[in-house]
């Protein structure tokens, strides 16, 4: 269908990832890109302002779990259909670095990993989700995969967080931590344990997590917007 | 052996159960238990404050103070705060961790990482901790995507009660997940505490 895309059409994109309307963001974004919309546009302007005020939302307590799961998922499906259109148009999404980013090995809850993928990606990272209940193994494998530039690992369990510690004396013993960023997270993740095992930073939730990862890539964000 | 004069268990109310039949099954008579409310395990950041006001509220009462809490995600926090206060707790993760004991708890979440553990406590209080604390009864469609990741229920059983049993079995139903159950009694509870005080356990 051929819709208008003006400042409505992006409320409505950004409105459909907050309410975890699926279907609507899914449609929402196919109409857009039908009538001409700029993916890269409707990322920004649209998927990455909804879920980046349901972080914010869940942080005052004004949303509870399930909604932001909803939302997760929602900006999840609508970022795939648009990721794709930006790659086939050969247009560069303007990225801050990749992050490879799962739950590590002994823990299979998801939500927060999954909230901070969608919200780094809305705000310029290139995010490689590899999933829940990681082994070492898959982290530096996806690593190396990917050529990534930050490792983050996820536990809401204090029985795995220890791996955590495992993860980055692997990536010592290959030669490769010099190259990688650490961010980890989780609700057992203080920044005395993120310390104790050699993390660069750790993130409390999902807007810290763009603010620290920010910090330790350099990107300058007021710079950003003040030179267009 | 006996214990102190008058000796004060914190434990948690989802654990109360277990905590109380280990003090009668043994016979522990000085042993006195007060719990926090079970919900609390959904705000772990709550969690080491309530207890230190327990401590507080208690401490000219009894002789001694023991805690039977895990960390709970507090993320050592509770650590530091029964640092301050002097008071010492069960080691543990969390108390699924505790009432499994602590190698059964690990080998069971080896063989099968999906495994989402269901106290007596929790069996019977299901529908208004597990669906309702997590709003799931506003969003029915959503159980299935919060418990995507899950496989099976274990009960882990304080007694064989067939109603229990049975409540445990629906909730599992309710979470589309397959059902084992787990005879385990109180846990690693009657250890730690005899031990502390070189009591007797009662076979
Ligand atoms: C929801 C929940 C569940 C859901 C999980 C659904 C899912 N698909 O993930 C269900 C009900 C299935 C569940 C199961 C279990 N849970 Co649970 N769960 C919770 C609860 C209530 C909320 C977690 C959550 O999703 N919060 C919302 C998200 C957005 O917040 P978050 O995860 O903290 O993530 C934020 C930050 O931490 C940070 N972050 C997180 N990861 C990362 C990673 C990086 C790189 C960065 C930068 C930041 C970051 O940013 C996120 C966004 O803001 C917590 C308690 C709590 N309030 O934390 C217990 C809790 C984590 N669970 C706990 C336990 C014990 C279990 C079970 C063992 C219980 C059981 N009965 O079997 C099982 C796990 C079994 C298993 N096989 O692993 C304990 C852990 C205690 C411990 N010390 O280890 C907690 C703390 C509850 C408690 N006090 O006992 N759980």
């Amino acid at each position: 269908m051929a819709i208008k895309i003006d400042e409505a059409y992006f409320e409505a994109l950004a409105d459909s990832v907050i309410d975890g309307e699926d279907e609507d963001c899914v449609q929402l974004v196919n109409d857009g890109l039908e009538s001409g919309v700029d993916p890269l546009e409707a990322v920004e302007k649209g998927l990455a302002k909804g879920i980046n005020q349901v972080g914010v939302d869940f942080g005052a307590g004004v949303i509870f779990l399930p909604e932001l799961a909803m939302a997760a998922d929602t900006m999840k499906k609508g970022a795939a259909i648009l990721d794709e259109k930006i790659r086939e148009s050969g247009a560069e999404r303007m990225s801050h670095g990749t992050i490879v980013i799962g739950t590590i090995k002994g823990d299979i809850h998801d939500i927060g990993k999954s909230v901070v993928a969608a919200v780094l990606q809305a705000n310029g990272y290139n995010v490689v989700d590899i999933g829940i209940d990681v082994s070492i193994d898959t982290f530096i494998q996806a690593l190396e995969d990917n050529n990534a530039d930050v490792l983050g690992m996820s536990t809401l369990l204090t029985l795995p967080l220890m791996t955590m510690g495992e993860v980055i004396e692997r990536l010592k013993e290959i030669g490769m931590r010099d190259k990688i960023k650490v961010i980890v997270g989780g609700c057992p993740v203080t920044q005395e344990f993120a310390d104790e095992i050699g993390a660069d930073a750790v993130g409390f939730d999902a807007q810290d997590a763009v603010v620290k990862l920010d910090g330790l890539m350099g990107v300058n964000r007021q710079a950003a917007i003040a030179t267009g | 052996m006996k214990t102190p004069k008058s000796t004060l268990l914190i434990g948690c109310g989802a654990v109360a159960h277990e905590i109380v039949s280990m003090i009668e099954h043994n016979g522990w008579d000085n042993l006195k238990i007060q719990c926090l409310p079970a919900k609390i395990h959904n705000t772990p950041q709550k969690i080491p404050e309530a207890i230190r006001q327990k401590i507080r509220a208690n401490r000219d009462r009894f002789d001694e103070i023991l805690v039977l809490f895990g960390d709970c995600g507090t993320a050592g926090i509770l650590d530091k705060v029964l640092k301050e206060e002097g008071v010492e707790r069960i080691p543990g993760a969390h108390c699924y961790e505790v009432l499994a004991g602590y190698g059964n708890f690990a080998e069971m979440m080896e063989k099968e990482p999906g495994s989402y553990f269901l106290t007596g406590f929790l069996a019977r209080n299901f529908d208004r901790l597990v669906i309702k604390g997590n709003r799931l009864d506003k969003y029915p469609q959503m159980i299935a995507r919060i418990f995507e990741n899950y496989t099976r229920v274990v009960y882990l059983a304080h007694t064989d009660d067939p109603e229990t049993k049975k409540l445990a079995e629906a909730a599992a139903k309710t979470l589309g997940l397959n059902f084992e159950m787990r005879l385990v009694g109180s846990g690693a509870f009657p250890d730690f505490v005899a031990a502390k005080w070189n009591l007797d356990i009662n076979p």
